[in-house]
């Protein structure tokens, strides 16, 4: 008797079942749009190499040397570039350091479109108040060239304000 | 004498029963209608972009064969190439429904799938679907405007995401021109892990009939 019961109580959790799966068998259909493709851009920006209208291994108090490097977007964004320069060594110490100025661009940030390529002037000055401390001492400049897409970006190298 | 007797008795038992036979043969006739038949209706719905130049092709492109459809020479037209995503980004396209069926239906799930992920590292994937922002809309700028999905593309790509009972379109039987709004947004955030990759998204629409099922 109690197996009946059993079985009885299988049947009907089956039925019920039944009539709960046939409740949310509904007709459905989907539809697809596909292959929407979403290509990023790139930002790459590349420096040529430091030339210099005279001969930069010999220099004397008073000389000021003008040099140039090229900057070139190899990426496919635009971008605003910005160049700063730093010198090291026993030239850009003491009293009467070189020093670096960056003539063209003027700009505190300048725009190169994708492909294109600028040219950056500078002027390194040996004072002519430097002594004898300086002979034959050496020094190093180097540029950085830091580089942020125009797209969506009308404030570049703008400072990052903690959150 | 007493067999005939016999026999007298066995007539009159057989005319009996032929008697009583004949009161229970009455005439009788069935009738049939066996033309009733039942027709299930169906929910059939199919979708193409709204791009103005009518082709079945993908929403979103970057370039003019990215948007080509098999291969064919069809060209979208020039001001719907998006180009290359930079962050900050945003655009929209617009995809056009047709219940096709003889129900009408209701769109009740969204989903989405990167069908080139085995192209894109781990981190680009992962960067790119938190980064890139869907928004799903029906009768955007309205009174009716109803929110189909609003979030990151990532939150779509793992099976059909239920739309919110309230923003639930019904589309009626034979509709043709039903437009959803798609709009995606790279996060201006969006790092240096996804330059130059190019993912490939199928969006996909889900319908259920809508008679006994609201």
């Amino acid at each position: 008797m109690k197996r009946k019961i059993t079985v009885s109580f299988i049947v009907m959790a089956l039925v019920c079942a039944l009539v709960g799966g046939a409740t949310f068998a509904l007709f459905t259909d989907s539809a697809t749009n596909s292959n929407n493709t979403f290509s990023a851009g790139t930002l790459d920006v590349n420096v040529g190499a430091q030339t210099y209208e005279v001969d930069v291994t010999n220099l004397a108090p008073g000389d000021v040397v003008d040099g140039s490097f090229a900057v070139t977007n190899d990426g496919s964004l635009d971008l605003w570039y910005k160049v700063s320069a730093a010198g090291t060594g026993a030239l850009f110490e003491d009293a009467t350091p070189c020093t670096i100025a960056i003539t063209n661009p003027i700009g505190v940030y300048n725009a190169l479109a994708s492909g294109a390529n600028a040219t950056v002037n500078y002027k390194i000055s040996f004072p002519l108040a430097a002594n004898n401390d300086y002979q034959e001492a050496t020094g190093t400049v180097t540029f950085t060239v830091n580089a942020e897409q125009v797209a969506n970006n009308p404030t570049p190298f703008a400072p990052v304000t903690a959150e | 004498m007493r067999k005939k007797l016999t026999v007298i008795g066995a007539l009159v038992a057989i005319f009996a029963l032929m008697i009583g036979g004949a009161t229970f043969a009455l005439f009788t006739d069935t009738a049939t209608n066996s033309n009733s038949e039942l027709t299930a209706g169906n929910v059939d719905i199919a979708c193409s972009r709204n791009n103005g130049d009518g082709h079945p092709g993908p929403m979103f492109y970057s370039t003019a064969e990215q948007g080509e459809v098999g291969g064919a020479d069809i060209n979208p037209t020039g001001e719907n190439i998006i180009g290359l995503w930079a962050p900050g980004d945003s655009h929209s396209r617009y995809l056009n429904l047709q219940n096709t069926g003889s129900l009408a239906a209701k769109i009740s799930k969204v989903t989405a799938n990167i069908t080139n992920s085995t192209a894109l590292s781990a981190t680009e994937y992962d960067e790119f679907s938190q980064m890139m922002n869907v928004q799903i809309l029906y009768k955007w700028d309205t009174a009716q405007e109803k929110v189909l999905y609003d979030g990151p593309l990532a939150g779509l790509l793992n099976g059909w995401v239920d739309i919110p009972a309230a923003d639930i379109p019904v589309f009626a039987s034979g509709c043709l021109s039903e437009v959803l709004k798609f709009t995606c947004s790279l996060d201006i955030e969006a790092g240096n892990d996804i330059q130059g990759i190019s993912p490939v998204v199928d969006f996909s629409i889900y319908a259920e009939q809508y008679k006994n099922n609201n």
